[in-house]
């Protein structure tokens, strides 16, 4: 694979012991139990289709080298309008995880992860965070427009991360509500912050575990 | 075909080709950014592992 496809600062070039995608893709890997059933003949097959997806995966990787370097510019600003945009990018962050976790042969992120993966991998782990938060908005106040919104939102991971309290958490559920004109809920959610004010913004923990209450 | 109809025949090629002899775990890498691929890609991807299975079926017959 071309070794300019991906940056230094996203994917470390060498890190011994670690699978990436290329190692799927290698002609000449040596994993036995493939190796044992695998006649010469199928290999040549295998190995034609496998090079014909090394080239889709070379084009899908500089495509997406292109949209990294726009969420970088974006979250670089740190200008809240870049919300909308950075949440067109969602999707993008979420591949480079899994392809993060793809070249560290799918186990979990841990600690011998790059600065900038972790900061990946904390980005997607948000999503279940405001996940969270959204069933418990739904649970606390009964109204599944909640939920609705959070089906909106899954793929917002990194709001989290802008995020420092509840508060702000909310305030940026509901500017994503207006990003994507979901009025009604955006109206929903400033009511209930009236309800919310009750239990306390000092972080998320203490919204996350909130008990439902009766309509 | 919609994206549930796609994923759907793509774990089928899958689980088709790993009977064949194909590589599991590169097979699954494909299919957990399969969602973020663009129609273009996904044809090519589909056409490749069609005519991969294809391919490795003659070899049995």
């Amino acid at each position: 694979m071309n070794e300019n496809i991906f940056s230094n600062e996203i994917v470390p070039q060498e890190m011994p012991g670690l699978k990436r995608p290329d190692d799927f893709l290698d002609a000449k890997k040596t994993d036995a139990t493939v190796e044992k059933i695998v006649s010469p003949e199928k290999k040549k097959i295998m190995e034609a289709a496998r090079e014909e997806r090394r080239g889709l995966l070379e084009r899908y990787l500089l495509k997406l080298k292109k949209s990294v370097a726009e969420a970088k510019e974006a979250i670089n600003k740190k200008i809240p309008m870049q919300v909308q945009v950075l949440a067109s990018m969602t999707t993008e962050v979420s591949t480079i995880v899994l392809y993060a976790q793809a070249i560290r042969g799918k186990n979990s992120l841990n600690e011998k992860i790059s600065p900038k993966e972790r900061l990946l991998a904390i980005l997607s782990g948000g999503l279940n965070d405001i996940a969270k938060l959204l069933l418990a908005l739904a649970a606390t106040t009964g109204n599944a427009e909640y939920a609705k919104l959070g089906a909106t939102v899954y793929g917002a991971s990194w709001v989290t991360l802008l995020a420092k309290n509840g508060r702000e958490i909310l305030h940026i559920l509901k500017y994503i509500a207006n990003c994507f004109e979901l009025k009604e809920v955006s109206d929903l959610m400033a009511k209930s912050e009236e309800t919310l004010e009750q239990y306390g913004y000092d972080n998320l923990e203490n919204i996350l575990e909130l008990e439902p209450t009766e309509q | 075909m919609d994206i549930l109809q796609q994923k759907i025949e793509l774990q089928e090629l899958i689980n088709d080709l790993v009977s064949l002899g194909e590589d599991k775990e590169e097979l699954d890498f494909w299919s957990d950014f399969f969602e973020t691929l663009d129609d273009e890609e996904r044809q090519k991807l589909f056409s490749n592992l069609r005519k991969e299975k294809e391919d490795l079926e003659k070899l049995k017959k």
